[in-house]
């Protein structure tokens, strides 16, 4: 990611979620500023919408602590929930053996893996077709090149042929 | 007896076909011949001068943007150029805005394709990804 965007301002910040908002941004710019979102510990009424926008719900949540003592229902639950992610698994797991449709994504900024895997599969989403985008306009841009060139080189056979037989 | 040798003659094949199955998924994927694959790992990606992508699913998608660590970028460029070599590969070079960029795509010998691309710019930044 761009270095520059880790030290912007409260008010560079708000006026490219601005941008965002008015869809003048381009692709890479949207992912390089909900990477920014994700981390920054910058809090504007503005940047948050921006960040529920992006749906990234879980910077907004990450300063709340839990105070709620831990009793024997909250046991139970837990061990509720032990049983069903072992189910959910499990599940998961046969699935992805039989077809491996799913995806799986890690990302990481300045080497700190983002753990909600989630903002990791949106983010990393964005990232790759925003890549490929670009790798296929490329390769279109090529081909077009490529075209226009053999077709100069046609043109120019035929008139070398066109005044060889004029000659004659 | 005839009962206890078709179960004999069953088990055998569910054993059989459960080795089978576990020796087809760890076969290493062709892809795994790539050169540039070995800088697709944990210790760069915990690396604090890069932001790594990694997509794994039907289709893969793997990337490094590093930002300052010329070692890296030098590892990574000599490896890409590696897999540039390969004889299936067709190369496209650019150069604009000071970036330049090799885009690299092949066939593998499995028969699926591969693209890669290489972007150095003169800030000492470089980005590399590979989709298969």
């Amino acid at each position: 990611m761009n270095t520059d965007y880790n030290d912007m301002s409260k008010e560079d910040l708000e006026r490219l979620a601005d941008a965002f908002f008015n869809s003048s941004l381009e692709r890479h710019e949207e992912a390089d500023l909900a990477r920014v979102l994700a981390f920054s510990d910058v809090h504007t009424p503005q940047l948050d919408s921006c960040r529920r926008a992006m749906g990234l719900e879980y910077a907004l949540k990450r300063h709340s602590r839990p105070t709620r003592a831990f009793h024997k229902r909250g046991i139970v639950a837990a061990a509720s929930i032990a049983v069903l992610a072992a189910v959910s698994v499990t599940i998961y797991m046969n699935g992805h053996n039989q077809n491996d449709t799913s995806l799986r994504a890690e990302v990481y900024m300045s080497g700190k893996r983002i753990s909600d895997e989630k903002l990791a599969v949106s983010l990393a989403r964005r990232d790759m077709e925003s890549e490929l985008k670009a790798f296929r306009e490329t390769m279109e841009e090529v081909s077009r090149q490529k075209s226009a060139t053999e077709t100069e080189i046609r043109e120019s056979k035929e008139l070398i042929n066109q005044i060889n037989n004029s000659k004659l | 007896m005839k009962r206890i040798l078709i179960a004999v003659i069953i088990t055998v094949l569910n054993l059989a076909n459960v080795s089978c199955a576990t020796a087809m998924e760890s076969a290493p994927p062709a892809k795994m011949d790539l050169a540039i694959m070995a800088v697709f790992n944990e210790t760069n990606y915990r690396n604090p001068a890069v932001d790594a992508t990694i997509i794994k699913g039907t289709n893969s998608y793997m990337k490094l943007e590093i930002n300052g660590d010329s070692k890296l970028i030098q590892q990574v460029k000599t490896l890409f150029e590696k897999d540039m070599r390969r004889e299936s590969a067709s190369i496209v070079e650019r150069w604009s805005g000071g970036e330049h960029r090799y885009i690299v795509s092949f066939i593998m010998p499995d028969g699926t394709s591969v693209s890669m691309s290489l972007e150095e710019n003169e800030s000492g930044s470089a980005t590399v990804w590979v989709s298969y």
